[in-house]
């Protein structure tokens, strides 16, 4: 078995650039294979990472929620909330009331929507994940005063506002405490345009004593999704209506996407694979000219009385010799490619995530070369080992 | 030259089983990318070709698009809206409907439908040629109490199909059902889930006279961003406030659509063509043995006169040819592979995608083919012309 590790070395080695541009073709292939899978591991994770801490936490709407739309169907009372109190499992229930207002500062007037609620479940939600740029978070007994996202701040008036301006919202005056920072991927739709106001406010500059959603938080994870059930049911009863309500639970929603992720994954996977298949007719022809050129060294090896199943061994790890080499180079060549695809990422469109290099990625690519390897050189190693030692001798 | 495409042959000729792996390696490669983008541009095709029947409407929402994915509803517009966008120049006709959530029962179900007041004579304006009924008609101005509704909401919403003169309760109110609207999908998918009433009944129902939508179609398409300007700034002035309205044309949908598609298919590529680089290391690969092997004749063909370039070009020539069949056979399989793919998305998905095989990229697809060939056979043929002689000669 040494030997003929020994003698496919040796024979890798006398063809060195022949050797090395098949290595290369293979590592390309794996190389492209593991970039695309570790970046979009490292997207997933950037997206339900953030998502998971809020495992235990139901989101309740009064709305049809379809990718891309919201329509709303209607507010909550306050029965449907004491209503979920009574649910066996919910820790603690926090409302919020938003709609939109009209909003003026330095004589621009301009609609925005405004969100209230209790300010320590907002920091909570909001605050924490995005962070503020300038002044404080909301305190409960902060009366006109309000908080900002990034967008209201700098684009919707020809003016910048900054902490301590003053804004009028349906009439009333409020002060401007603090500015929050730009919200990113996940929070640029729930921050950026909008206001913050405690629920007192809100409820009294909206004009209304609706709720626009509840947010519920049970004690064990495990029962988020039966919870989420008995509190739609709860809802739709006090409404009357069979699909009145949406309770979305973290879970639900990390499901969704992770399929989401699975399909893409699948898809450009599938298109870089193309490439290994390419690379696999490359080590098919290398070892094929290998073959032919040591066809009488093959005839000289029959004759002293090596078996055709020591011949086919003998191609068979040349063959996979090559690919294992491609693969752990393409792993290498793959890693730091997805490094640099993230940086490109973050730098030229702004988009932040970390690139996941799972160790499972790495080995299934190593291991998907060398399957590669072997079944391309294949053929070309059965074509050896049936060789008649008699006229493979006479070749020159 | 007829000698240099007879040797180029000959050689190519003698060595099948190599050269046709070569090709082979090549003609996956562009057959990929030609698959990628005949299947891009039909899925392209199939989504805006539905938009460009619409593409002199303008749609006038009270609201705003934020990064153009989100919409948000600032309030409602009113009938001094519609009367200022009617006597903008350029209006063709505009139409206003209303629309809101309401409790519909069927049989004792009962669902949140969106029900939608609008004009009889308007209906012209908000369908144009697309929406027809698949059975009866539309509602008309003297019909009491009678609506026409989406195809899903007959087949799908209740568990019993509702019919032509069947009755169905909308908010209370009995209505009756003249017309089925035909199955429309794709982009106007919410038309189907959708009850048209008349103005009249729906000012009754809503209880309010607000708009939530109008649809302009203009006379002349290539002023609609200008019209919709137009419209943005009055309806604004109508309500004091900036950014209270989106005008939108279907123009600027379909240009933004381009847009996604575009850089969608600038990554698809992009991936495909990693197997390109690695069929270009195998031609060169390919290449370099056969320059070797053939060390004794260049020797040869030196000695009796043939200049550097003459080899040179003689190589070029034979990779050249290698990669323009290769690319051949690539359209080839990339237009059967783009039917394969088109033809398992629609009994997949059930989504009608043709696939769009463009003159322009087949015969792109050969010149890079062409391209490769000669750029990985440079080295491999530089290195034989730079071949001395003498040496030449003396290599068995």
């Amino acid at each position: 078995m040494i030997e003929e590790f020994l003698m496919a070395i040796r024979s890798i080695r006398e063809r060195k650039a022949r050797s090395t541009l098949t290595v290369l073709g293979i590592a390309v292939g794996i190389a492209a294979i593991v970039a695309l899978m570790s970046v979009g591991y490292g997207m997933e994770e950037a997206i339900t990472g953030e998502l998971t801490e809020y495992a235990d936490v139901i989101s309740v709407f009064p709305a049809k929620i379809t990718p891309g739309s919201y329509v709303e169907l209607g507010s909550f009372t306050d029965r449907d909330v004491k209503d979920l109190q009574r649910i066996a499992g919910v820790k603690e229930i926090s409302t919020m009331t938003f709609d939109s207002a009209e909003v003026e500062y330095r004589n621009e007037n301009v609609p925005i929507f405004i969100i209230g609620g209790e300010t320590e479940k907002l920091a909570s939600i909001y605050v924490e994940p995005v962070g503020l740029k300038e002044g404080r978070w909301l305190r409960e007994n902060d009366y006109k005063a309000c908080v900002i996202g990034d967008r209201v701040a700098n684009d919707y008036f020809d003016e910048v506002i900054h902490v301590n301006d003053k804004l009028e919202i349906n009439g009333e005056k409020f002060i401007v405490l603090g500015v929050f920072e730009k919200g990113g991927m996940l929070y640029a739709n729930d921050v950026d345009p909008h206001i913050f106001l405690t629920m007192r406010a809100a409820k009294e500059v909206l004009q209304t004593d609706e709720i626009s959603y509840i947010m519920v938080r049970v004690y064990d994870i495990d029962e988020v999704e039966e919870i989420a059930e008995e509190i739609k049911e709860a809802i739709n009863d006090n409404h009357g209506l069979d699909d009145f309500a949406n309770a979305m639970t973290v879970g639900s929603i990390l499901e969704q996407l992770g399929t989401v992720f699975n399909i893409i994954r699948g898809v450009l996977v599938g298109i870089a694979a193309i490439a290994l298949i390419v690379a696999s007719i490359g080590i098919m022809n290398t070892m094929l000219m290998a073959v032919m050129e040591r066809t009488h060294e093959i005839g000289v090896m029959k004759a002293i009385g090596a078996k055709s199943s020591e011949v086919l061994s003998l191609f068979l790890i040349e063959s996979s010799m090559v690919s294992l080499v491609g693969g752990v180079v393409g792993c290498v060549l793959g890693a730091v490619a997805a490094k640099v695809i993230s940086l490109g990422a973050s730098t030229a469109l702004g988009i932040e995530f970390d690139v996941v290099v799972k160790p499972g990625v790495m080995v299934g690519g190593m291991a998907v070369a060398m399957i590669v390897g072997v079944l391309s050189g294949f053929y070309p190693a059965h074509k050896a080992s049936k060789m008649s030692p008699v006229e493979a001798v006479r070749y020159e | 030259m007829k000698d240099v495409f007879l040797l180029v042959y000959r050689n190519i000729k003698e060595r099948k089983a190599r050269s046709a792996l070569t090709i082979l390696g090549i003609t996956v490669g562009i057959g990929a990318v030609i698959a990628l983008m005949s299947v891009g541009y039909g899925m392209q095709e199939s989504i805006t070709g539905q938009l460009t029947e619409m593409a002199d409407l303008i749609m006038i929402m009270p609201g705003r698009f934020d990064f153009e994915t989100s919409y948000m509803e600032l309030g409602s517009l009113d009938e001094r809206d519609l009367k200022d966008v009617e006597r903008i120049k350029g209006v063709k006709e505009a139409a206003a409907m209303m629309s809101e959530m309401y409790e519909t029962e069927y049989k004792g179900e009962k669902f949140m439908v969106e029900i939608v007041g609008v004009d009889p004579s308007d209906i012209g304006a908000l369908f144009g040629e697309m929406v027809k009924p698949e059975e009866g008609r539309y509602v008309r101005e003297n019909d009491h109490k009678t609506c026409t509704i989406g195809y899903s909401i007959a087949k799908d919403y209740f568990d019993d199909e509702i019919g032509i003169n069947d009755r169905i309760t909308i908010n209370g109110s009995k209505f009756r059902v003249v017309g089925i609207l035909k199955k429309q999908g794709g982009f106007r998918s919410e038309v189907d889930s959708q009850i048209y009433v008349t103005k009249r009944d729906s000012v009754t129902i809503l209880d309010n006279e607000d708009i939530s939508d109008i649809f302009v179609r203009v006379r002349d398409i290539s002023e609609a961003e200008e019209i919709a300007d137009e419209i943005e700034e009055r309806i604004n002035d109508n309500h004091k406030m900036d950014d209270f309205t989106s005008a939108v044309t279907m123009g600027s949908s379909i240009k933004q659509l381009e847009f996604v598609f575009g850089i969608l298919q600038v990554v698809l590529i992009a991936i495909a063509s990693i197997s390109l680089i690695v069929a270009a290391m195998g031609i060169m690969n390919t290449m370099l043995m056969s320059v070797m092997e053939r060390t004794h004749e260049i020797g040869v063909m030196k000695a009796i006169g043939a200049k550097n370039r003459n080899i040179l070009f003689l190589f070029l020539m034979e990779a050249g040819m290698v990669s323009l069949v290769g690319g051949l056979f690539g359209s080839i399989m990339g237009i059967l592979a783009a039917k394969a793919i088109s033809f398992g998305i629609v009994t997949k998905f059930g989504v009608e995608i043709a696939a769009i095989v463009k003159p322009e990229v087949l015969f792109g697809a050969v010149i890079v083919a062409m391209l490769v060939g000669i750029l990985s056979g440079l080295y491999p043929a530089r290195k034989a012309s730079k071949m001395s002689p003498v040496e030449a000669v003396r290599y068995e």
